[in-house]
C-alpha cells in the first residue's frame, strides 16, 4: 500500500507527555487538560505511533503485519481501528484529514 | 536456596531496579503534571533530599491520585497544603536521605512539624484499618543498623534490594505493635524498640515491612487486582492462626504470601549460616511457621474465589511465589527433614 505523502492519519494533540515503563511494556501518559494519568499498553502504543506517522491505510497494514504477520488480517485491522478510536476519545490524537 | 533468592530479585515482580525506575517515572511525571497545571503547586523532581519531606510528598500524591480526575481541586489543595507544611518546617532538623541501599534511621520524628505530620498519617492509616495502635517515636540507638546488617548478610541479594524501596526507618515504642507499614507514610517502615534485642526478629520485621513498599511499587504498574477490586466487598480468606474469626482480604493475603515466602528464605539462610545469635529450636520453629503460612496462602490464593479477585499479574505473581515456595519446601530444616515434610504448625 502506497503512503499518502508524509501526513499521518492523525496528529498527536498537545498537552500530554508519555513516559514508558522500564521494560517498554506500557507507558504512563500525563494529560494536562482535563488532568489525568493514563496507562497505555504495548499494542496501543504501537497504534499511536503508526496512526500519527502514516496514512490510515499504511498504518492499518503495518499494524496487521507486525501483530499477525498478515497485512490483510481483518481481526488485526479491526483491533487497530478500535485502538485508534480509543486514542481519539482519550483526546491524545486528532484526525488530520488524511484519515480514511 | 541461593537460586530462590536470585529468582525473587529478578523478573517483573522481583527486579528492584526496574520497579524503582517505573516508580520514579510515575512520580516525576506526576510532579511535572501538578506543577504545570496548578499554580499553587511548586515542586521539582527529584523531591527535596530529606526523608521526612519525601515521605510526606509521596503520601500526598498517593492519597490524591486515585481521585485526581474526579476531584482535581481537592488533589491540588491537598498537595499544596503538604508542600506549604514542608516549607514552613524550613530550618527544622530533618534526616537526609541515605545514599546507599539501606533506609536512614530517623532521628527527628519527635517535636517537629514534619515528624508530627508523619505520626498523624500513621495513626490515620491505623484508624482507617480499624486499629487503635498508638506509637511514640524514639531516637534510634544503632541496634536497628545491626539488624539491617544481618539482613544484608543473610540475604545479600534480596536484602539490600528490598530495603532500597524504603527511604527511612522509624523506631517507636507502643503497645501491641511490633512493626508496621502505613499507606499514608510511604517509604517509611516502623519498628518497635521491643524487637531490637533480637537481631533476626528485627531483620525479619524490616524485610516484612519493606516488602509492603515493594508490593506497592508492583501494584503501581501491574494489574495485580481485578478492575474495580475493593477490599470491603472482596473475597476473604479465613486465617487459622492469630485468633478466632480472623479473615484477610485477597489483597492482604497476597501481601502476606509475598512476605512469608521471603521470611522463610531469610530463616533458611539463618539455618544455613548457623548464626551464633540464634537458638536452634527457636529458629526451627520460626522457619517452620513462615514456610507453612506461605504454603497456606499458596493454596488459599489458588481457589477460584481468590483467583477471581486478581488481575492477570496477580495470578502470575501467585504462581511465581508458589513455585518459589515449593522450591524452598525441598530445602532442609534443622532436623534434616525438608520443610514440606516437617509438618510444623501455623501458629
Amino acid at each position: 500500500m502506497a503512503e499518502q505523502g508524509n501526513a499521518g492519519a492523525y496528529t498527536k494533540t498537545p498537552g500530554w507527555t508519555l513516559s514508558p515503563y522500564h521494560d517498554l511494556s506500557h507507558a504512563f501518559v500525563f494529560v494536562r487538560e482535563p488532568i489525568a494519568v493514563l496507562v497505555l499498553d504495548r499494542l496501543t502504543l504501537l497504534a499511536l505511533e503508526l496512526c500519527t506517522g502514516h496514512s490510515w491505510d499504511a498504518a492499518v497494514e503495518r499494524f496487521a503485519e507486525i501483530t499477525t504477520r498478515d497485512p490483510e488480517s481483518s481481526q488485526a485491522r479491526s483491533k487497530f481501528q478500535h485502538l485508534a478510536r480509543q486514542l481519539e476519545r482519550q483526546r491524545l490524537i486528532a484526525p488530520t484529514g488524511a484519515a480514511a | 536456596m541461593a537460586a530462590v533468592e536470585r529468582a525473587l530479585a529478578a523478573g517483573p515482580y522481583g527486579d528492584s531496579s526496574s520497579l524503582r525506575a517505573d516508580s520514579d517515572a510515575f512520580y516525576a511525571g506526576v510532579t511535572d503534571l501538578f506543577t504545570d497545571v496548578f499554580d499553587e503547586v511548586e515542586l521539582q523532581w527529584p523531591w527535596p533530599s530529606t526523608a521526612q519531606a519525601r515521605i510526606l510528598i509521596r503520601g500526598a500524591f498517593d492519597r490524591v491520585m486515585p481521585r485526581l480526575s474526579a476531584d482535581p481541586e481537592q488533589a491540588r489543595d491537598h498537595v499544596a497544603a503538604v508542600l506549604a507544611l514542608i516549607a514552613e518546617a524550613g530550618a527544622e532538623p530533618q534526616d537526609p536521605i541515605s545514599d546507599g541501599p539501606t533506609p536512614v534511621a530517623l532521628r527527628h520524628l519527635r517535636g517537629t512539624l514534619l515528624g508530627e505530620a508523619i505520626q498523624s498519617g500513621f495513626h490515620a492509616t491505623m484508624r482507617s484499618d480499624g486499629h487503635a495502635f498508638k506509637i511514640e517515636p524514639l531516637v534510634p540507638d544503632g541496634r536497628e543498623q545491626a539488624a539491617m546488617e544481618l539482613l544484608a548478610e543473610l540475604l545479600p541479594v534480596i536484602g539490600p534490594s528490598t530495603m532500597s524501596f524504603v527511604t527511612a526507618l522509624g523506631v517507636f515504642t507502643g503497645e501491641q505493635l511490633t512493626s508496621a507499614y502505613a499507606a499514608a507514610t510511604p517509604g517509611l517502615v516502623y519498628v518497635s524498640e521491643s524487637l531490637l534485642g533480637d537481631r533476626l526478629e528485627t531483620a525479619d520485621a524490616i524485610l516484612h515491612e519493606c516488602l509492603h513498599q515493594k508490593l506497592a511499587e508492583i501494584e503501581l504498574t501491574r494489574r495485580v487486582l481485578r478492575t474495580g477490586y475493593r477490599d470491603e466487598d472482596a473475597h476473604h480468606i479465613v486465617i487459622p492462626w492469630g485468633g478466632p474469626d480472623r479473615t484477610f482480604s485477597v489483597d492482604r493475603s497476597l501481601g502476606a504470601f509475598h512476605v512469608y515466602v521471603h521470611g522463610a528464605l531469610l530463616h533458611l539462610a539463618a539455618v544455613e549460616r548457623s548464626h551464633p545469635d540464634l537458638d536452634p529450636d527457636d529458629l526451627a520453629a520460626r522457619l517452620g511457621i513462615r514456610w507453612n503460612r506461605a504454603a497456606f496462602f499458596a493454596s488459599a490464593l489458588a481457589t477460584a474465589e481468590s483467583q477471581a479477585e486478581l488481575g492477570p499479574d496477580g495470578r502470575r505473581l501467585v504462581s511465581w511465589l508458589t513455585e518459589l515456595n515449593d522450591q524452598l519446601g525441598r530445602c532442609g530444616d534443622l532436623s534434616g527433614r525438608t520443610l514440606s515434610s516437617a509438618r510444623a504448625g501455623l501458629d
